[in-house]
C-alpha cells in the first residue's frame, strides 16, 4: 500500500501541475502589459509577501540558523527560476513553442531521472527502471502530440 | 543559429531540473513553505537586481493592469511549496512527470474555453490521444514494483 506521505505527494504534485498552468498565463498575461523580467519581478515579490504572510506566526530563530547551516548553493533555486523565465524568452521567438517545450521538457526529465538515480543534491535515490524509462518515452511521445500541431 | 538557441533551450530544461531539486533539498532542511518563501525571495531579489542594471524595459509601469494577474506569484508560493514536499517522497522524476501531465490537461482546457483571456484553440482528435498516450506513460512511471 501507499504510505500517506506519498499518496499526499502524488495528488499534490496533479494540483501543482494545475496551478502551474493557471500561473504560467497570468504571468504571461502580465508580461504583456510590463514586459517579462518586470513580471517575474512582480511575481516573486508578490510570492515573498503572500508566502511571508502564510507563515509569519510560526518563524522564529531557527528559521535563520537552519538556512544558516544549509549549504549556500540550496539558497540559489530563485536565482534559476529567474533565469529559466528569461531564457525561454529569449529561446521561443526563434524555436517556436511547440519545438522549446520539448527540448526543455526532454532535458528536464533526463536530468531528472539521472539526478534521482543518483540522488543528487543530497536527496533520497530513486533507480531508474525499464518500466519507468518507458512510462518516460510514452509521456513523450503524448507530449509531442499534444502540442505539435 | 538554429543550433544554438537548441542549446539554451536544453540547458533552461536542466535549469529548471537544478532549481526544483534545490529547492526540495533546501526544504528538507527548513520546511517546504519556508523553501519556498526563500526561493521567492531570493528570485525577487535576483530580478531587482536585473532590473537596477536595466535589464528590463526600464521602469515598472504596474497602473492599468487588471489585478487578477498579479495573482500568480500567489500560485508560485504553493506550486514550489508541493514541489518541496513531494520531490524526497517520491523523486524529482515522478513529480515532473504528474505536474506537466495536469499541467497540459489544465492548458488544453484553457485554450478550449479560451479562460483567463486566452484565444480559443479547440480539442481536436490528435490532441485527444496524445492527453490518452501521456496519460498512460504517467501511470507506468508512478506504478512500480513494492520493493
Amino acid at each position: 500500500m501507499l504510505k500517506s506521505n506519498k499518496l499526499i505527494s502524488i495528488l499534490g504534485s496533479a494540483i501543482a501541475g494545475v496551478l502551474l498552468a493557471i500561473m504560467i498565463k497570468l504571468n504571461a498575461s502580465l508580461g504583456q502589459y510590463i514586459g517579462v523580467l518586470e513580471s517575474s519581478f512582480v511575481a516573486h515579490v508578490v510570492g515573498t509577501l503572500f508566502g511571508f504572510i502564510l507563515i509569519c506566526y510560526c518563524i522564529k530563530g531557527e528559521f535563520i540558523k537552519n538556512i544558516s547551516e544549509s549549504p549556500k548553493y540550496l539558497l540559489l533555486g530563485g536565482v534559476f527560476g529567474v533565469v529559466v523565465v528569461m531564457l525561454s524568452n529569449i529561446v521561443v521567438p526563434h524555436l517556436g513553442m511547440a519545438l522549446t517545450i520539448s527540448i526543455f521538457v526532454t532535458t528536464t526529465l533526463v536530468f531528472c531521472t539521472v539526478a534521482d538515480h543518483f540522488g543528487f543534491f543530497k536527496l533520497p535515490q530513486f533507480r531508474i527502471t525499464l518500466r519507468r524509462s518507458l512510462g518516460l518515452l510514452l509521456a513523450f511521445v503524448g507530449l509531442l502530440l499534444i502540442i505539435w500541431k | 543559429m538554429i543550433a544554438l538557441f537548441t542549446v539554451i533551450a536544453g540547458a533552461n530544461g536542466i535549469l529548471l531540473g537544478i532549481c526544483r531539486l534545490i529547492n526540495a533539498s533546501l526544504g528538507m532542511r527548513i520546511g517546504s513553505m519556508r523553501g519556498s518563501l526563500v526561493n521567492h525571495f531570493v528570485g525577487a531579489i535576483f530580478a531587482g537586481i536585473l532590473l537596477v542594471i536595466g535589464m528590463g524595459k526600464g521602469g515598472l509601469h504596474i497602473t492599468g493592469v487588471p489585478s487578477q494577474y498579479f495573482l500568480g506569484g500567489c500560485l508560485g508560493v504553493f506550486v514550489v511549496y508541493i514541489n518541496n514536499y513531494a520531490i524526497p517522497y517520491i523523486g524529482a522524476t515522478l513529480v515532473v512527470v504528474l505536474m506537466i501531465t495536469f499541467q497540459l490537461l489544465t492548458s488544453l482546457v484553457i485554450d478550449h474555453f479560451g479562460l483567463f483571456g486566452a484565444e480559443i484553440i479547440e480539442l481536436n482528435s490528435i490532441r485527444l490521444i496524445g492527453i490518452v498516450v501521456l496519460i498512460c506513460g504517467a501511470i507506468l512511471v508512478f506504478v512500480k514494483r513494492e520493493s
